[in-house]
């Protein structure tokens, strides 16, 4: 925000000196020819702070975009196994490419799995992950939460990552072997979640309504840990 | 459904005061002290649910609609869900749902429970089948008949019933939210019942059917009776309150072959 508001500032400036400029031209042409050059110094910055701005992509090699949303994600999955640092900025630049991928792997490692007809379908799986993300987030909305819409599903989306691990670990390890490991696999994924997902969405509602956020987030997570445990 | 109610409500209403315009303060206090008795004047009744109703505004697909039903806190829900099991009170409607019922119960409240069976109801297969491999929690299939099932209850059962009433002119109309909430709140009682449900002996099984259903059955009976008490025909007012708690013992009984008791057979 300050180095826009500071660019602001300067084409503001530039175009008042412009403007002065024109009028100094209009009076005389040996301060006309000097003129370009100690606007193009000024420009200088200027340019530098287009360039920290990062929203000219479309200069850059597509390699170097793809690698910074990379790194953007993978600084939430960061976040979630292990909270720190600054929550407000991850708030801030929300995205869903996270959720998507994790309820897309979460639908594929656990679509009948045992084989039989009695599995959930690939639809199923998903239906559940997603729109029961955007079902709890419309909650958090509905009672009143100070968040928007597309953080709170980012935030819930992201959370699901240690069920996710975790699933993997059960389905494609484990499968249908050592029962009890993968119970205590699933529930640390599922205390995980809800844990860092507490962290994230505590802050947005009064004293008053907090159970009535917490519980609909920790019901989801058990409803994906219950499907991870019995389906892998 | 809901802006056809308001305009029937108005018509009524008016009608209604221009009747009884000038006791309706002292029939209030009459309303108090003796309680919804028998013989209870209609206006208190009706201004209180009138007034209820007026707050209600916006337009039906907006969300600030919507988010005049989720306007609780913590300790109110914890209160309705608890009262919703102990008939201790006289009128689970008046007594708990107004001014503002809230949508966040029944919703939750019916999702607890669509997956309460899900996931109790494939513990007690696999029991029954006395863990035998390969058959535990794989059936999929019982989260969605039981969604199925439990929301069109709680949406279809009440609409019904306000069709009823609205038909019948019932001087206590209320409004369909209310009812969906009352609806909503009484199916509390079987989320625990479902865990109970685990332990495989039949007349053990039996029991928390006529209890839960005795318990809520009494709740729901005791909220509509007030609203058609006064119907010209008794056979409607008592075939009325019969029929809401036969529904609700077949849905505990579906509840018991279908998802629990359905390895026996």
């Amino acid at each position: 925000m300050n180095s826009f508001g500071n660019a602001s500032v300067d084409i503001d400036m530039l175009e008042r000196e412009m403007a002065a400029e024109q009028t100094a031209n209009l009076s005389g042409n040996i301060a006309g020819m000097s003129a370009p050059k100690s606007s193009s110094n000024r420009r200088g910055p200027m340019q530098e702070v287009d360039l920290d701005a990062e929203f000219d992509t479309l200069e850059e090699p597509v390699w170097d975009t793809v690698k910074r949303d990379v790194m953007t994600v993978g600084a939430k999955f960061s976040h979630v196994i292990l909270p720190h640092g600054d929550k407000q900025q991850l708030l801030r630049d929300w995205d869903l490419w996270g959720p998507l991928f994790i309820c897309v792997g979460l639908a594929l490692l656990l679509q009948h799995n045992g084989g039989t007809e009695s599995a959930p379908q690939f639809t199923q799986v998903f239906t559940i992950t997603f729109f029961g993300s955007v079902i709890v987030t419309a909650n958090i909305k509905l009672l009143g939460g100070n968040i928007s819409f597309f953080q709170s599903l980012c935030v819930i989306g992201y959370c699901l990552l240690p069920p996710f691990a975790a699933a993997v670990l059960c389905s494609l390890f484990l499968h249908g072997i050592a029962f009890p490991l993968r119970l205590l696999i699933t529930s640390i994924g599922f205390v995980w979640s809800t844990y860092a997902a507490m962290g994230f969405l505590a802050g947005c509602q009064p004293d008053k309504k907090r159970l009535l956020v917490i519980y609909p987030v920790f019901l989801f997570y058990f409803i994906v840990s219950w499907m991870i445990i019995s389906h892998s | 459904m809901d802006l056809n109610f308001q305009n029937f409500e108005n018509v009524n209403s008016t009608n209604e005061q221009s009747g009884a315009f000038g006791g309706n303060i002292g029939d209030r206090n009459n309303l108090v002290g003796s309680g919804a008795s028998s013989s209870a004047p209609s206006g208190g009744v009706f201004d209180d649910s009138q007034s209820s109703t007026s707050t209600r505004k916006g337009n039906l697909f907006s969300f600030e609609y919507y988010q005049q039903f989720f306007d609780v806190e913590t300790d109110q829900v914890i209160k309705r869900l608890l009262n919703s099991v102990v008939p201790t009170h006289r009128n689970y409607i008046q007594d708990f749902l107004q001014p503002i019922p809230d949508l966040w119960g029944p919703f939750w409240v019916s999702v607890t429970l669509v997956f309460a069976i899900g996931i109790f109801g494939n513990l007690a297969q696999f029991i029954e089948n006395d863990g035998a491999k390969g058959t535990y929690g794989s059936d999929f299939r019982m989260v969605t008949s039981a969604s199925t099932l439990i929301f069109l209850y709680v949406v279809i059962v009440p609409l019904l019933l306000y069709g009823l009433l609205w038909n019948r002119r019932s001087e206590l109309l209320h409004p369909y939210v209310d009812l969906v909430c009352l609806y909503g709140y009484s199916l509390a009682i079987f989320i625990p019942v479902t865990f109970l449900w685990i332990i495989d002996i039949g007349w053990f099984r039996w029991a928390l059917i006529f209890m839960s259903v005795g318990l809520s059955g009494t709740v729901l009976a005791r909220a509509i009776w007030p609203a058609v008490q006064n119907d010209v025909n008794k056979m409607v007012a008592f075939g009325t309150i019969i029929t809401v708690v036969v529904l609700h013992f077949l849905l505990a009984f579906t509840f018991k072959v279908y998802f629990f008791d359905s390895m026996h057979t």
